[in-house]
């Protein structure tokens, strides 16, 4: 029955707190869909990574915010994981349902020996004050861990006693839950003694939790609900919530948090948060995340803080649920009421909030053991108008109504009396409330300001008659010197002092509408204005605090200061909180979950010591704790690394031998706040030359990577864009080939160097032997020509003898042959026009020139016999003879028939035989007859053309192949007469071909031909005898230093008809 | 191992075979028609009707099933509307789970007389009822456990899990029933799952003229059993019902007092249950609480199945007529026996 009725008054209590209940924080949910087994989950810790490790029933998880991963260990994929505990190395310990105990360092897990009498499932992992870990299992066995593998098991200590929590009160002493009830182990040498309690009923203890208090524990309990327990001594209960029908009874875990938040993890009934008055044991506000939402029936097995200050909170079937940390949480939600914007807040002496909202005042207080949720207006108290303004003196609360003027409640008694101004609506729309003495109350409305004695009730009114800059006032705030500020829509700030009005102006800044007004800890007053933002005056001057340095925006609707020196400032969309020592600003918008507020009015509520905002959704308090542990910088770990797809441990440095390698280094930076808004940059230090954008990939690959020393980094950010400081890192270092290794260079360029040595030594060797061999051949040479060249010398005498003897006979000769020839003036006689260059090689020459007259025909040849010298000229009087016997004594004329004949007599008068063919002698000819009457010129050859100048043009006449002078037996053969019909100007060149071939020019090379006959196109059209001397000239420039290869003769003729 | 115990194995394989097709009911059964079991404390008078005041069952699950299984208590506590009180209500009951090596093996569990090592094996969960409002007509789960938790028995190809019902302060009577369930707060039955015991202490329906059944298996190698009543106190006829038995009554006790009688089994009785009938006159006594166990031929404790395993025994020949002349014959010896006192 009694039990019917805690449940009907529950429900009642459910529904009463639905008009303020608060909307869901924000709350994330992870089941199977995410890789969680549907089955339960014992518990959840986080590791020195930041890592969570989730125990379930059927294997042991980690967690990253994002992705649930099995265990890789084999022993841990399935078993049912019942403990797990963080040491003070950062170790994981992790117990099983089997009476295993496993221990994570970091990389893996190793299973260590758990000396148990029984196999029985590890309920608590715990560790003593000495650092010391201590395993309790479920079937009552201790076993005690100085390190791994130095342990120390206590006797098994009742046997039919199981323990379903436990904590260590001191080295000695264990505090345990017991299914009937609370008890205290006690740990003396190897035994432990087991003794009760007597706090609590004979009923299962299911959880015991530590608090914030020394010596004080929460203690869960299966049916009989929650207590407070001081184990000091005996032990006492100090607080005991078992039969207060606001919280469940059947109870399965428990936690405290930082800021003396009671998480209540029930059995089929979700998630109850009691939330403490900071410096008292006040109840603020409960509330329950089972109502009302699918977590109805959620049985919860365990709740955890990680390190960011999310709540997670482990459930029997229904897998894991996230409470995001909270800076501002809502502690009273209004979005169910009429109008549920919050414009005013107060608390009394007593625990009451009062909450002034668009639809009336309220009144809240959760300390006793029901809740006191009075709705003024309801009760025809305070109408439901806009509450504007409140003001709290001890017991009293002044009320300011949108419309009906002033209230003044007595929060004790309950009894409220209403004051009216004179002046109309304007006059009862108040807008704000202060109380600058004891005895007069300063009432802003929207026409004037109201002061009213406290004592005599007597009212005075202040408006522009008086001074003020506008009649519609926004704020009035008493300042410490008894200055009273006066905010108004007007522009100047106004305040009362010696019963005068002054008011304030800028030159530099435009202090207009001014909303709201504070003074801090300095001393300094605030203005918060519509629309331009925050001024700070400092009693000389004013500092401006608008968007463009900081603020959210420049509509500021509230400002107050914190004990702590803080200025905080509320917009429509969010808040501002200005920190006057360094002039920063910290924003707060989107901070708020998932849901957008509208922010009214700040207020310090001295009692709770915490920032409360009003808004248009509710109340929400500033949890400092929270920012803090939200702020934390992110964990970053190298999780993996590979190279060329092979895993490395990522905490060591890499040695790799020499090569091209594929690296991917896999990180991440734990953020469970929001896991998905984590930022990195990472760098490979001897590749990268600077750090990456940030982006929020977790994965670095590089291709090809040659020999180096390599360190990668990578560094994370969470949501508010707070760095870690120390980047995770890792060496690697892939060594150089061989070849590289300055021990090789060296080697090569030793060997090189020695190489080159070698060979230079053996080379130079060689070359001393072949020099000193040459030394000793020019010795022996040098001793044979000496003596040669004394033989010489012997000789020479002789020789020059011999040699002038010589060289005057071959005078004579050429004396003789000079005598046979015609003269110069005997050719020019018979052909005026003409020049003959000749030029012998030696003393005598084989080369001659002939000319003879028959009748009117002049005939003349250049002749070439073979060899020059002697020989040539004997042969050139035996031709030459010749054809003067041909001539003079046969008759002939006929060119071709002279050289026939000539041909003939060089054959018998040489006796040249075939069978003595080794020596041929005989001539190169060029045969002309010119008759003077009939102007034709013959000509016949031997080896030696003729050309013909005719009108610029050139026409050679060959010659035929063969000389003249024939070996006996030979085929005879017959010269060829050419016959010319000459034109006067007609210009005819004969010649042998010693010019051609002369050596010399530029180069040392032959004159040739083609040269040869190109200077006679140059010269052709020259005088005769300019001719010659030209062919002189030319030929001596070309020859120049170099010998004369052979006689020279080169005959000119021009006719003249 | 001898030739008992082998057929004892033999007998074990073949029900647990049959045992692993049926689904975990309410103990007592619907079948049986017991309103509930009872367990008095350790102070109680055996002329109460509790012999020991220890009551063991078993509850056997197939190694398959891997949910959490709970173990419901209805009206745990001692000293509610539905006990027995005698003077104040000063008796507390704890029940306890046992699991693990030794919780079904151990000789000493399968006894009718727990002496020695009855709570062997790992305790998995207990809890002691006093005089409670919270849990009086109400059923209290126990946490969860697991088919793993068990004792894997080979013979029975299953998880045993061993619940005891101890009496151990006072002298009032706690009368409950147990349901094994898939859920916390509903009942819901176990596939495959089966509950026994090899002592049934019980209480019979207030109102007389009901009957009551309980069905021990009658393995193949069974050619005589012999049952044993305690404290029946004339509280009507005990007999037995087979294939071949239309009614066999059983040497019944009185008060406080062990009555034992042989009978045969023959063929075609066997490998089938069988019957044991309570039927209360109809002028019987309220409060009327029984021990019954069966023994075969070689005194091997016979185990008594929630769920009876080849289904409710009937009689071959039976019809309406037979049971009218049924009826009229026990009237008639019944009569015989008041006149003849």
């Amino acid at each position: 029955m009694l039990q019917n009725i805690k449940i009907a008054t529950l429900g009642l209590g459910f529904v009463l707190l639905m008009a303020f209940g608060s909307i869901a924080a924000t709350i994330n949910h992870f089941g199977k869909t995410d890789g969680l087994p549907n089955d339960a989950i014992n518990f959840t810790i986080q590791d020195k990574d930041d890592y969570l490790w989730i125990g379930t029933h059927s294997g042991l998880y980690s967690f990253d915010g994002i992705t649930l991963q099995l265990c890789k260990n084999n022993d841990l994929r399935k078993a049912n994981i019942t403990a797990g505990y963080l040491d003070n190395r950062g170790f994981i310990w992790i117990g099983t349902s089997v009476g295993e105990i496993f221990v994570y360092d970091g990389l893996k897990f190793d299973k260590i020996e758990v000396p148990l009498l029984q196999k029985s499932p590890i309920i608590q992992i715990i560790s003593d004050t000495k650092g010391k870990t201590v395993v309790i299992t479920k079937n009552n066995e201790i076993v005690e861990y100085v390190t791994l593998r130095d342990f120390k098991s206590y006797d098994k200590i009742d046997a039919e006693s199981l323990i379903y929590s436990a904590q260590m009160v001191d080295a000695k002493t264990i505090l345990v839950g017991t299914e009937s009830g609370l008890k205290k182990i006690v740990l003396t040498g190897n035994r432990s003694s087991i003794g009760n309690f007597n706090l609590l009923p004979n009923t299962k203890v299911t959880h015991i939790s530590k608090s914030n208090k020394p010596n004080v524990y929460w203690i869960s309990t299966e049916d009989q609900g929650i207590y407070e327990v001081d184990v000091k001594g005996n032990g006492q209960i100090t607080r005991n919530f078992s039969k207060d029908i606001r919280f469940p009874t059947k109870v399965n875990c428990l936690y405290e948090d930082e800021e003396r938040n009671l998480w209540i993890g029930a059995k089929e009934q979700g998630v109850v948060k009691i939330t403490f008055q900071t410096t008292s044991n006040s109840i603020i506000n409960i509330d329950y995340f089972a109502t009302g939402d699918k977590w109805d029936k959620v049985s919860v097995t365990d709740i955890f803080k990680d390190r960011e200050g999310n709540t997670w909170v482990s459930t029997f079937d229904d897998g894991l649920l996230k409470f995001e940390n909270e800076i501002f949480p809502l502690i009273y939600g209004t979005s169910k009421l009429p109008d549920g914007n919050v414009f005013s807040l107060a608390r009394d002496p007593n625990d009451n909030f009062w909450i002034g909202t668009g639809s009336g005042l309220y009144q809240l207080n959760f300390n006793e053991s029901k809740w006191n949720i009075n709705d003024l207006a309801s009760r025809h108290l305070i109408p439901a108008d806009k509450i504007t303004a409140l003001n709290l003196d001890s017991n009293t609360l002044y009320v300011g109504t949108a419309h009906y003027g002033l209230y003044i409640l007595n929060t004790q008694k309950n009894t409220v009396k209403k004051l009216q101004f004179q002046g109309g609506e304007l006059a009862n729309s108040i807008k704000c409330i202060d109380l600058p003495t004891p005895d007069e109350l300063w009432v802003g409305t929207v026409d004037g300001v109201f002061i009213v004695n406290l004592n005599t009730n007597a009212i005075r009114r202040i408006t522009t008659s008086e001074g003020l800059p506008h009649n519609n006032i926004n704020d009035i705030e008493h300042s410490p010197n008894g200055r009273i500020w006066i905010a108004t829509t007007g522009n100047r700030v106004a305040f009362y002092e010696n019963n005068k009005i002054g008011v304030l102006t800028d030159k530099k800044f435009d202090i207009t509408d001014i909303n709201s007004i504070c003074n801090d800890l300095q001393g300094n007053i605030w203005f918060a204005s519509n629309g331009h933002g925050l001024f700070k005056f400092n009693g000389k001057a004013f500092d401006a605090y608008n968007k463009t340095n900081g603020l959210s925006s420049d509509f500021c609707y509230s400002v107050s200061c914190d004990p702590f020196g803080k200025v905080w400032v509320s917009h429509q969309q969010g808040l501002s909180r200005v920190e006057p020592s360094t002039h920063s600003t910290i924003k707060y918008v989107g901070f708020f979950g998932n849901t957008s507020f509208e922010f009214t009015v700040n207020q310090f509520l001295k009692g709770d010591q915490k920032m409360w905002l009003c808004t248009d959704k509710g109340v929400l308090r500033y949890s400092e704790l929270n920012e803090r542990l939200a702020r934390q910088k992110p964990k970053i770990i190298i999780n993996s690394v590979k190279i060329d797809s092979i895993a490395h441990d990522p905490r060591s440095e890499i040695i790799l031998p020499a090569g091209g390698y594929n690296l991917t280094f896999e990180y991440s930076g734990l953020s469970l706040k929001n896991p998905a808004a984590v930022r990195y940059k990472v760098i490979l230090k001897g590749y990268d030359k600077d750090w990456s954008q940030e982006s929020p990939n977790k994965s670095y690959f590089k291709s090809s990577v040659q020999e180096g020393e390599y360190e990668f980094k990578v560094m994370a950010c969470n949501e508010f864009g707070i760095w870690n400081v120390e980047p995770a890192s890792i060496r690697i270092i892939i060594k150089k080939p061989f070849w590289k290794e300055w021990w090789a260079i060296s080697m090569l360029f030793a060997g090189i160097f020695f190489s080159i040595y070698l060979f230079i030594s053996i080379r130079t060797r060689r070359l001393l032997a072949d020099k000193k061999r040459l030394e000793d051949l020019i010795a022996q040479r040098t001793r044979e020509l000496e003596l040669r060249n004394q033989q010489i010398l012997e000789n020479k005498d002789q020789i020059e003898k011999d040699a002038s003897y010589i060289t005057d006979s071959i005078k004579y000769a050429k004396r003789i042959q000079k005598a046979i020839y015609p003269t110069i003036s005997q050719f020019k006689r018979l052909l005026p026009d003409s020049f003959v260059f000749f030029k012998s090689k030696g003393i005598v020459s084989g080369d001659f020139y002939w000319i003879e007259e028959v009748g009117s025909k002049v005939l003349f040849a250049a002749c070439d016999c073979t060899g020059h010298g002697v020989p040539g000229a004997f042969i050139s009087i035996v031709t030459s003879n010749l054809l003067n016997q041909a001539v003079k004594e046969h008759g002939i004329t006929k060119p071709s028939l002279i050289l026939d004949e000539v041909s003939k007599g060089v054959t018998l008068t040489l006796h040249q035989t075939v069978e003595d063919s080794s020596v041929k002698d005989g001539m190169d000819a060029a045969m002309c007859c010119y008759d003077r009457n009939t102007g034709i010129l013959e000509f016949a050859g031997a080896y030696n053309s003729i050309f013909l100048f005719r009108d610029g043009e050139l026409i050679e006449y060959k010659a035929d192949s063969f000389p003249v002078g024939r070996f006996i037996g030979e085929a005879y053969r017959t010269f060829t007469n050419h016959e010319i019909e000459t034109k006067d100007g007609d210009v005819i060149y004969l010649f042998s071909d010693g010019y051609a071939d002369q050596f010399g020019g530029p180069d040392g090379k032959k004159i040739k031909k083609t040269n040869f006959r190109k200077l006679l196109t140059d010269l052709k059209s020259l005088p005769m005898e300019e001719q010659r001397e030209k062919l002189y000239n030319y030929f001596k420039s070309w020859q120049g230093e170099l010998e004369q290869v052979d006689d020279v003769l080169v005959i000119g003729v021009r006719i003249k008809r | 191992m001898n030739k008992s115990k082998l057929r004892f194995l033999c007998c074990c394989i073949y029900i647990g075979s049959i045992a692993t097709f049926s689904k975990a009911q309410p103990v007592p059964a619907a079948d049986e028609n017991i309103p509930f079991l009872a367990t008095f404390g350790k102070k109680a008078s055996p002329s109460y009707g509790d012999d020991d005041n220890i009551q063991i069952f078993f509850l056997s699950i197939p190694k398959t099933f891997s949910k959490p299984i709970y173990i419901r208590v209805f009206d745990a506590d001692c000293g509610g509307s539905n006990d027995e009180i005698y003077g104040g209500m000063d008796t507390k009951t704890k029940f306890s789970l046992y699991g693990g090596v030794g919780a079904y093996s151990n000789p000493d569990a399968q006894t009718i007389h727990p002496k020695g090592n009855y709570n062997s094996g790992t305790l998995l969960a207990t809890k002691t009822f006093v005089q409670s409002t919270q849990y009086d007509n109400n059923w209290y789960t126990f946490e969860p456990i697991y088919a793993a938790d068990g004792e894997w028995v080979p013979a029975l190809n299953s998880q045993v899990i061993k619940i005891i019902a101890e009496g151990v302060e006072g002298d009032d009577g706690n009368l409950y029933r147990y349901y094994f369930s898939t859920q916390p707060d509903k009942n819901v039955p176990i596939e495959g799952a089966n509950a026994f015991t090899f002592e049934y202490t019980f209480r019979m329906p207030d109102k007389g003229g009901q009957m009551c059944h309980l069905y021990p298996y009658i393995g193949k190698n069974v050619v005589s059993v012999q049952q044993a009543n305690f404290d029946w106190d004339n509280g009507g006829v005990i007999k037995l019902v087979s294939y071949e038995k239309k009614g066999e009554w059983v040497e019944m006790s009185t008060d406080n007092e062990w009555k034992t009688s042989k009978h045969l089994i023959n063929s075609a009785e066997r490998e089938r249950s069988l019957d044991v009938q309570f039927v209360a006159s109809t002028d019987a006594k309220p409060n009327n609480n029984i021990c019954f166990y069966i023994t075969n031929q070689y005194g091997e404790f016979m185990p008594f199945y929630n769920i009876p395993i080849g289904g409710k025994p009937v009689y071959k020949y039976s019809n309406s007529l037979d049971k009218l002349r049924e009826t009229e014959r026990f009237n008639k010896e019944k009569i015989y026996k008041r006149s003849n006192k």
